[in-house]
């Protein structure tokens, strides 16, 4: 028995945890039992679903790897560089955390958007369109998404030990090489971690989605929308399609938990 | 001291489960006490159409200032919702949804009689286009049309199914670059100007106060029927907002927010 058990735990505790546990089990029980199983292979195989299905795995799988190449700089740029409106910046990086998602999308229309104050004169200029496109999409989703991988790669920015990256450059490293060779490495649990954060956020998006992108099949309607729109008119189809993106977020993060966040 | 372990892993469970059944009855008690708070006025709920939104808050306000005792509790979602909310369970006293199937649905649970239903307000279909009309739309045959960025409610919502119902009727075969799923999430992307138009009702282009223009369609009317729910507490109060809805002060409250008369 390598396990000893010193004190029992305080009940208080374990029924506060336990309810929590309650909070986020029962829906999924809900959800279980209102699945209709017997037709759940032919709804998972329809048109509407395998077309919805495809856009969220290939638009998370972006978003989250756009979060990483331009958030990682950001979380970076936020924990090591000191400059004036630092703060105003991390609260502004924050801000789709906070906003509600149909309100970041609907911001995003009106700046980005064919009649938005950067949009317009880009649609102008290249005839390029954000809404009602696939390109909408993933720039929604990185918008709600990017936040949580900078703010876990920040704080591991910052509990990280500067003196390695010191010790570095007195050895005669370039920044970018300390940044490559000994930053990354050492925060990597914290990117893998944010990274994954991010694409669960992202897969789950609904609201920016469906402001800034629109809905249409095979072309801007993910998972999420599939379901709300479902939810109108096919009880079914939408419990079958939510219990598709609980296994898949959960046979997702569960072997990612396996191999990425255990031993460290 | 496998054993022992396990006695005191029993004891954990008892203990943690006593301990959450004794917090989830204090929260209880403190949620119940909220809700006892009440204005010592009739409490009449009315279960409305999303669509319906401007037209019930202003017939609640008229309806409370000719009754003083009278207090109306609007509950306004999209008329699937309504329904699943009333077959859950719901305290209503009047459902108001924005299509008769929904209230064929509830006259089937035995949740309203089929007797009691009455048309408060008709709509009709129409294209909102948007300011300057940059695409050119005149018409819903204009939908065929691939360039200009056009938007339908989803065909499982009211205004949807009656869009593409039209379309079919017309033979038209639409080019839609977006399926919002409700009617003024789609005029709000209109009155932006980022769908050239879109297909909503009547009544929408109206709240939209001439943020876009309208163009009437030739479509079948949609009508809204009220009725008094079988559970109701409040039956005869129940009857008296909807015969006020009827009357030509409500009627009124109807037609200014861009509804046809009943």
């Amino acid at each position: 028995m390598s396990r000893t058990i010193k004190d029992r735990p305080p009940g208080l505790l374990v029924a506060l945890a336990a309810i929590a546990i309650a909070l986020f089990g029962l829906p999924l029980l809900g959800l279980v039992t209102r699945t209709p199983w017997t037709e759940l292979g032919s709804i998972l195989t329809s048109d509407v679903v395998i077309d919805a299905l495809w856009l969220s795995v290939v638009t998370s799988i972006a978003a989250a790897a756009l979060s990483l190449v331009f958030g990682l700089p950001l979380a970076w740029l936020l924990a090591r560089v000191e400059f004036r409106g630092r703060d105003a910046v991390r609260a502004l990086v924050t801000l789709p955390m906070v906003l509600p998602p149909v309100v970041g999308g609907t911001a995003l229309l009106l700046a980005l958007g064919r009649r938005g104050v950067v949009g317009e004169p880009i649609n102008d200029a290249t005839g390029f369109l954000l809404p009602f496109s696939i390109w909408g999409v993933i720039l929604a989703n990185t918008f709600v998404a990017m936040p949580f991988l900078v703010i876990t790669v920040e704080g591991a920015l910052r509990n990280l030990d500067p003196r390695f990256e010191t010790a570095a450059a007195t050895l005669g490293a370039g920044p970018l090489t300390v940044f490559n060779r000994i930053t990354v490495p050492a925060i990597l649990p914290a990117l893998r971690a944010g990274t994954v954060i991010a694409w669960a956020r992202s897969l789950g998006e609904f609201g920016a989605t469906v402001t800034f992108a629109g809905n249409l099949q095979g072309r801007t309607q993910t998972l999420p929308l599939a379901v709300f729109v479902a939810l109108e008119s096919d009880r079914d189809t939408a419990v079958a399609i939510s219990l598709l993106m609980v296994v898949i977020s959960f046979v997702v993060l569960i072997s990612l938990r396996d191999r990425w966040w255990s031993t460290r | 001291m496998g054993a022992q372990q396990d006695k005191l892993q029993v004891r954990w469970q008892t203990e943690a489960v006593t301990g959450a059944a004794r917090t989830l009855i204090l929260l209880l008690a403190a949620a119940l006490t909220a809700c006892s708070t009440d204005s010592g006025r009739d409490e009449l709920v009315v279960f409305g159409a999303a669509s319906l939104t401007d037209a019930l808050m202003m017939a609640e306000l008229a309806f409370e200032t000719a009754n003083p005792e009278v207090d109306i509790k609007l509950n306004l979602a999209g008329s699937s919702s309504l329904r699943e909310q009333v077959l859950g369970g719901a305290r209503a006293d009047v459902v108001i949804p924005a299509n008769l199937g929904i209230m064929d649905e509830l006259v089937e649970r035995d949740e309203v009689d089929a007797g009691q239903i009455s048309i408060v307000a008709t709509n009709g279909l129409a294209i909102a286009v948007a300011p300057g009309n940059p695409g050119n739309i005149d018409s819903a045959a204009d939908f065929a049309r691939s360039e200009p960025f056009l938007g339908v409610c989803h065909p499982a919502v009211p205004c949807g199914s009656l869009a593409y119902e039209h379309f079919s009727a017309r033979g038209i075969t639409p080019s839609i670059d977006t399926e919002e799923p409700d009617v003024r999430a789609l005029l709000t992307k209109v009155i932006e100007g980022e769908l050239d138009a879109g297909i909503v009702y009547e009544s929408d282009i109206v709240a939209a106060d001439g943020a876009v223009d309208g163009i009437l369609m030739d479509a079948p009317e949609v009508s809204y029927p009220a009725a008094v729910t079988e559970r109701s507490s409040q039956p005869e109060l129940a009857d008296r907002f909807i015969a006020f809805l009827r009357s030509p002060d409500g009627q009124k409250i109807f037609t200014d927010v861009g509804f046809r008369q009943r």
